[in-house]
């Protein structure tokens, strides 16, 4: 049975010449989990809210779309906010209220449940998502990802025939995101609930969703299966980079065969077609010059009362480098790179910067023409009504930066995407003609193709000279751009290795290209290292 | 935990207003030290436990007050000696003291009452009445604590691009407006998430219905009962009884009828109820410690 | 029609107990007298607010000014009376009315003595923030068409807010209403009252123009 049918849509901004959605048509049948994709400012959002009444923009509309038989503007309003529920990207600004049982209930308040009743509803939801133990706190003493939980709680509540969710992991690490995905697949395995979900992250979606839709400029390039999306998506496609790893290397080595999808139908697909003569590739030539940060012994905690969470850290970044500290959220990675930055001082140990002891540096000397940090909130970073204004504020030499930024330059920062927010905010640290670059979660909430470009600019600095520490997540962005990488856990940096050994003795901190070659190849840690093993190996006679 | 925090809110209301009701219509030297008693007491059993009591300050207020008050005020028939060719009277003292005890004291029953009205029990009271009011307070609570973590994000990354540092005074105030203009922007833009994520789940629906976790027990009625009773009754005596107390021209104090001692017994009960109920709860534990 | 009851009751309750004040009993305590008046006078401007019809985003803008303003007299609590709170207040009625500015001076007040402490003085400042907010929303055009009329509105502001205090600490002091310690009283916080009015002014002209900008973008990209 058809929960929602979407006829002919199309919509235009006020202020636009073009259209945001174009001749939009497309059926969901109650109980699928349907993942919808496309480059950033594909009409993924403004899809997603014409679906939800309360959020429709408003623009020039025609088309239809029908809910359980209804047209959405005839819908009741008890039933429209209550059937068809919305969860955001940021986890952090939809919550209204500053108590976590308040903000489960505040769905049935609105709705005028009575008292008995929004208890039953919200004790029983929190039980479902595990929220039991935090129920009673302040939302103010959550971490990310359970504040996405919450949310999703809360909308939960109201019985939601129809789930609508808009990026939701893509601010949350990749841990908190695979919980939350899971949880997701749970409500529609045990609930059929109906769930339309956008996200730039497919690696995780795609093994669970029913249905993939692909949008193209405000139009539908593709709606069936995510197996056959991904097998008729062409090479060039710009979404290819956001395809999981197996259908990546599929692809790449030109195979028209319905792709593999998980780990394990990866594994088979490169072990049966494709040789290992060959095992590895020749090792990379990294050079490194002198050092450039380095910590010694280094102790710091927040307050005297409160654990180290840098404990005995050591740590030693050269010239010309790309370091990638990974590990957990919260274990203490951005405190280290504060540290480094001179935001935050260590109680005791060493820590030296170009040579010079870190406090010697006075009043922003530290910050010219040396060490410059990108925080993990971008938005922090901008002042001004331009982007132009903005980057005066540094420098009015925008030539010397390594990318254009003359598209972004008379916005405002905040009416630009995520990927773009990220750009301009890297072009103001960049002006400062920093030797040392701090970068803290330079991926998160970005798509596929802004990871792309980070990663070939972080590379032409090198080429430049400009050392590189960044603490990151993202084990594929770490593999594709790091000269070394270091686990970091229990306040102090646990293995320093270049990134093909690092990946391939990892288990679990490693990419899906390193789980399904190992043991088959060795060393290949990036979709690219196994597709050029499998091509230089060749294809097994059949 | 003491046993007042975890009454209902409303009958927590109703206490700390029917206990400040008595002192406020009558000067008289024995409520007064009630209120104040009963006051302290309530103090000491409901702030934590390393939390400062702030003693001298009451001191110094309760000194300030009682001193002030014969320099403006120079009625009275004992006159001790003169400053400025103004007499300074014994009656103008004594009516600044017991003023002083009434001031101070009132100001340690609020002290008490924000100690137990929290922002959660507040809104529950005023959820029912004033709605939008409420909705404006509990998203003030929940911003407060994410606009401080905010503005030392922003702090942060300021400083790191070396446009703010807080070597000097002028660089601090400027580096302090940076911030707090960034820290506006963003609240402002991301607002709209909020907002819409309130209307997703329904906001501006009619019939809304707060919701709360306080529940009605047996006991809140029970206390309820009890301290409108004293209330009530020592309000009524105190009116019947005449009580009243006079100091200029001279002093004179009430005289004590059995209505007025009546007045006194049950305002007095009424004052020390929070710290009877302490005493009880700390008896009962011993109790129960002791039987472990 | 339950609004209706309440705020009738308000009106008639208010006389009432004032009355009962001051036939039942001899004493005269002015300063609870005046103190039940402010937080009648309170509920009855909260009530009217409620009357009026508000969408969510105007709700949150109103919320995040109190929390602006809030965490304004935080930072600033180590200069006495050197606060942006009162700017805040009259910006934010200039752009969205006299009873989100009131709700916002009111809010402040309430909050922000959770931290700096609560006592009798409360609903005076509620009151005091509240009225600064409530009049600059009736001044509103005028506001915004001149900033030296929202600077010479701030300086006034100051000097109200100041002596509706100075209203509450002289009886609170004495316990009568007297017009010789009220103006003993004004004339000790005169630097209190300069400092309001002068913290006024600079914190308007540093704030008008780049938080006008912002409200008026918010106002422009989303139609609040």
């Amino acid at each position: 049975m058809e929960i929602l049918d979407v006829r002919n849509l199309t919509f235009k901004y006020p202020n636009s010449d073009r259209n945001a959605l174009s001749d939009v048509s497309f059926k969901v049948n109650a109980g699928d989990f349907v993942v919808l994709f496309g480059e950033t400012g594909c009409g993924k959002t403004t899809l997603l809210r014409m679906l939800k009444r309360e959020l429709s923009p408003a623009g020039e509309k025609s088309g239809s779309v029908t809910f359980c038989g209804t047209e959405l503007s005839e819908l009741d309003a008890r039933t429209s906010a209550g059937e068809i529920g919305f969860v955001m990207q940021k986890p952090e600004t939809q919550i209204v209220t500053d108590k976590v049982w308040h903000e489960l209930a505040f769905g049935l308040e609105s709705a005028g449940v009575s008292k008995s009743a929004v208890n039953r509803r919200i004790s029983e939801m929190a039980s479902y998502f595990g929220i039991g133990n935090w129920f009673l706190r302040d939302v103010s003493e959550l971490s990310g990802g359970q504040k996405q939980l919450l949310n999703l709680a809360s909308v939960m509540v109201t019985q939601p025939k129809l789930l609508l969710l808009d990026e939701p992991t893509s601010q949350l690490d990749p841990i908190a995101a695979s919980e939350f995905i899971a949880t997701l697949a749970k409500l529609n395995r045990e609930l059929s609930l109906t769930i339309i979900i956008s996200e730039h992250r497919l690696e995780d979606l795609f093994l669970v969703a029913d249905k993939a839709i692909q949008l193209k400029d405000g139009r539908i390039a593709a709606y069936d299966t995510p197996r056959a999306v991904a097998s008729r998506m062409a090479n060039d496609d710009p979404m290819e980079a956001a395809m999981p790893s197996a259908v990546r290397i599929c692809k790449a080595l030109g195979d028209d065969s319905e792709p593999p999808l998980t780990v394990k139908e990866g594994r088979a697909f490169i072990e049966s077609g494709y040789g290992n003569a060959t095992r590895s590739l020749p090792p990379v030539e990294r050079v490194s010059g002198e050092e450039i940060l380095r910590f010694s012994r280094v102790f710091f905690r927040y307050a005297r009362e409160l654990p180290d969470v840098l404990n005995d850290m050591d740590l030693s970044v050269r010239k010309g480098e790309i370091f990638c500290i990974l590990g957990d959220n919260a274990s203490g990675k951005t405190t280290a790179l504060s540290v480094a930055a001179g935001l935050l001082k260590a109680y005791s140990g060493k820590v030296e910067v170009f040579g010079k002891k870190i406090s010697a540096y006075k009043g922003g000397e530290l910050y010219k023409n040396g060490v410059a940090m990108l925080p993990q909130d971008v938005q922090t970073v901008f002042l001004r009504d331009t982007v132009k204004d903005d980057l005066s504020e540094i420098s009015d030499d925008f030539s010397s930066l390594p990318f254009d930024v003359s598209p972004y330059l008379e916005k405002h920062p905040y009416d630009l995407s995520g990927g773009e927010q990220q750009l301009c905010a890297l072009a103001k640290i960049l002006l400062l003609k920093p030797r040392l670059l701090l970068l803290d979660e330079p991926t998160k909430g970005i798509d596929a193709a802004a990871k792309r470009r980070i990663i070939k600019i972080l590379r032409d600095l090198k080429e430049n000279g400009v050392t590189i520490l960044l603490v990151t997540h993202d084990v594929e962005f770490a593999a594709a751009c790091a000269d070394r990488c270091a686990l970091f856990f229990n306040g102090s940096v646990a293995a320093v290795e270049d990134p093909e050994t690092f990946f391939s003795e990892n288990n679990f901190y490693t990419t899906a290209a390193s789980r399904m070659s190992r043991g088959y190849y060795d060393r290949a840690v990036t979709v690219e290292n196994v597709v050029k093993l499998c091509a230089e190996n060749g294809r097994k006679p059949q | 935990m003491t046993d007042i925090k975890r009454l209902h809110p409303s009958a927590l209301m109703l206490y700390f207003i029917t206990v400040i009701l008595l002192p406020m219509f009558v000067l008289d030297p024995v409520i007064l030290a009630f209120s104040l008693a009963g006051s302290v007491l309530c103090l000491i059993c409901v702030k934590k436990s390393g939390e400062k009591s702030g003693i001298w300050l009451y001191i110094i207020l309760f000194f300030g007050i009682t001193l002030i008050n014969p320099l403006i005020s120079h009625h009275g028939e004992t006159e001790l000696f003169f400053i400025n060719n103004k007499p300074v009277t014994l009656e103008a003292i004594i009516y600044g003291a017991v003023s002083a005890i009434m001031i101070v004291g009132i100001i340690i029953w609020f002290r008490s009452f924000s100690l137990v009205m929290t922002g959660e029990k507040l809104l529950y009271l005023t959820g029912s009445v004033l709605p939008k009011s409420s909705l404006i307070l509990c998203t003030a609570l929940r911003y407060i604590p994410l606009f401080k973590q905010q503005s030392a994000k922003i702090r942060n990354a300021q400083k790191a691009m070396g446009l703010y540092s807080a070597d000097n005074i002028t660089d601090k105030l400027k580096g302090s407006a940076r911030v707090f203009s960034i820290l506006t922007t963003w609240s402002l833009e991301n607002s709209i998430d909020t907002a819409d994520s309130m209307k997703a789940r329904g906001y501006g629906l009619k019939h809304r219905k707060p919701f709360s976790l306080f529940k009605y027990h047996v006991s809140d009625v029970v206390f309820t009962v009890i301290a409108a009773m004293l209330a009530a009754g020592a309000i009524t005596f105190a009116a019947v009884g005449g009580l009243s107390m006079e100091f200029y021209p001279n002093i004179v104090l009430p005289t004590a009828s059995p209505l007025i001692i009546l007045c006194y017994v049950f305002y007095g009960a009424l004052a020390l109820l929070p710290a009877l109920l302490e005493l009880k709860e700390r008896i009962k534990w011993k109790y129960l410690t002791s039987a472990i | 029609m339950r609004k209706k009851l309440s705020i009738a009751l308000l009106l008639i309750s208010v006389p009432i107990i004032v009355l009962l004040g001051f036939t039942v009993f001899a004493d005269k305590s002015y300063a609870y007298l005046s103190l039940i008046i402010v937080v009648f006078a309170l509920a009855a401007l909260f009530l009217s607010f409620e009357k009026k019809e508000n969408s969510a985003r105007q709700l949150i803008v109103i919320a995040i000014m109190c929390v602006l303003s809030i965490v304004g007299r935080l930072v600033f609590a180590v200069i006495p009376a050197f606060k942006p709170v009162t700017a805040i207040i009259i910006l934010l009625s200039m752009y969205f009315g006299g009873e989100a500015g009131f709700i916002c001076g009111a809010m402040t007040a309430l909050i922000s003595n959770f931290y700096f402490g609560q006592g009798p003085w409360t609903p005076y400042q509620m009151l005091a923030w509240g009225l600064v907010g409530l009049f600059a929303g009736l001044l509103a055009p005028l506001l915004r068409r001149n900033l030296i009329i929202t600077c010479v509105y701030g300086a006034l502001a100051g000097v109200i807010f100041s002596l509706i205090m100075d209203i509450n600490t002289a009886m609170w002091y004495t316990n009568v209403f007297d017009f010789g310690v009220y103006a003993t009283k004004i004339a000790s916080s005169l630097p209190f009252t300069i400092t309001y009015a002068v913290s006024n002014v600079i914190f308007l002209l540093l704030l008008a123009k780049p938080i006008g900008k912002k409200i008026e973008r918010l106002k422009i990209k989303y139609g609040i």
